[in-house]
């Protein structure tokens, strides 16, 4: 077998492991689902019923959701794992570090999509999306939603990392992790407002800018993570 | 013998404190009386000669971290100097990124009517202090020594990542912050205004490079001492 095809299958298995662990524990993704619920339900009541209905608070809103559910997410990303001692176990192994972040990455970008799915379906609901703006929204949500999971499931990944041996994790990964990936929230939230039939004019640059940035930050960040992965993992 | 040599490096770089402040007051001469009040401005303007040098420090200090972490990683015989340089030169990336904030916010007040606008220049300037306030607290949360370093050479590089994004952002995105004035070609900016320009952003990097050196002396102590303390208690 040649270097690569280790590599794929190194990443294939944490993949799968990830995958499956989550299939054992269904409440930690019904748990994130409520936890993605209750924010929806909390927007209306924090910025009043009447100024949701606002194109540009609604979009806003959905993808702040999406925010404090990616943050909770990739807190918990090697917790399964560090809980089980199933992380030296894959430190020991022979298999590449970046095989292991890549395949972590992958997982929790399904996970956040799978999470996604439902909570889009909650917002069309309680925020009234007129047909319209779902209509336009159609084409492009699924690749918004990829390219926005994949840079901030990197962030979070390389962050859990970086933070896996702090004492004050939970006020870590926040503070790091938000400032971080306030770009990739700002081209989703410009992006999903500019689709927006009601929207008459957004402030700011053209699409195809905001696009280079959802695309970038994802490339930045997983070459670091390759680069660096050797010292993010070490037992 | 004493616990922490005599570092002569630091012997000759704080000689250049003296001509740095000369510099810095001659600087800070020709801004406030050698040139004459903006048209449009008036004399608020003469902040700039303070503000640009900050900002341009900041965003020197927040790259020479991330070289200082890269060289580090590349070169394990340097690895603790390295992160010690890293931390001193992140440690000033602070102070510079804090005071651009303050200098860029007092010019704004009467020039632009507020203290803060969301302009994308500000965000990502806040973004990259907000960065550097995450790398002292991730350093004090982390109790590991080789854990701690490891975590804040990577925080480093990823702080630097931004740098350029806000070097740009003028450029990329519609701001309300004017685009780079030295920089482009066909510059509205008087050679005058130029070379006071200059004067103050020479001096304010001299200055750094002694608050660096300073400043490095000072971490090096700081972990010599943490070192001493705890092999007292191992005893």
């Amino acid at each position: 077998m040649s270097v690569a095809q280790i590599w794929q299958k190194n990443c294939r298995l944490v993949f799968e492991y990830s995958v499956r662990t989550l299939l054992l524990r269904k409440a930690s993704w019904a748990g994130t689902l409520a936890f993605a619920a209750c924010l929806a339900i909390l927007f209306p009541f924090a910025f009043g019923t009447e100024l949701i209905q606002k194109a540009e608070i609604r979009h806003g809103a959905f993808w702040a959701i999406n925010e404090f559910v990616v943050a909770l997410s990739v807190a918990r990303l090697f917790s399964v794992e560090s809980e089980g001692g199933m992380l030296e176990y894959f430190l020991s192994t022979q298999a590449h570090r970046s095989a292991l972040l890549f395949g972590k990455i992958f997982y929790i970008v399904l996970y956040l999509l799978s999470v996604q799915v439902p909570l889009l379906l909650m917002w069309v609901v309680f925020y009234n999306v007129p047909g319209s703006v779902v209509a336009s929204l159609g084409t492009r949500i699924v690749p918004l939603l990829l390219l926005f999971n994949l840079g901030t499931g990197t962030i979070g990944a390389l962050l859990a990392c970086v933070t896996a041996r702090s004492t004050a994790r939970d006020i870590l990964m926040p503070l790091l992790f938000y400032p971080l990936q306030m770009s990739v929230l700002l081209a989703a939230v410009s992006l999903a407002t500019l689709s927006d039939p009601n929207v008459v004019m957004l402030a700011g640059t053209s699409e195809q800018s905001w696009w280079t940035v959802m695309l970038g930050v994802p490339v930045v960040f997983l070459a670091l993570g390759v680069l660096l992965s050797d010292v993010l993992f070490q037992e | 013998m004493s616990l922490v040599h005599r570092d002569t490096s630091f012997s000759l770089w704080s000689k250049l404190l003296f001509p740095a402040v000369i510099v810095q007051l001659i600087g800070w001469y020709l801004g406030l009386f050698w040139i004459g009040a903006d048209k449009d401005q008036g004399d608020v303007f003469r902040i700039m000669f303070v503000h640009v040098p900050v900002a341009w420090c900041a965003f020197l200090w927040i790259l020479c971290a991330a070289a200082f972490a890269i060289l580090g990683f590349m070169k394990k015989s340097l690895f603790e100097k390295m992160d010690q340089s890293a931390h001193a030169a992140i440690d000033l990336g602070t102070v510079f990124g804090a005071l651009a904030l303050a200098t860029g916010s007092i010019w704004g007040r009467p020039t632009w009517g507020v203290w803060w606008d969301w302009d994308p220049r500000l965000t990502t300037t806040l973004v990259m202090f907000l960065i550097c306030c995450a790398y002292h607290v991730l350093r004090s949360f982390t109790p590991d020594v080789q854990a701690r370093r490891n975590a804040g050479q990577i925080v480093a590089i990823l702080a630097a990542v931004n740098v350029p994004v806000v070097y740009f952002s003028v450029n990329i995105w519609r701001s309300l912050h004017q685009p780079q004035t030295f920089v482009r070609k066909g510059s509205s900016a008087s050679s005058d205004i130029g070379t006071v320009l200059l004067v103050n952003t020479a001096a304010m990097v001299i200055l750094s490079v002694v608050l660096f050196n300073l400043r490095r002396t000072a971490v090096a102590t700081e972990e010599a001492l943490e070192a001493a303390r705890e092999g007292k208690q191992q005893i």
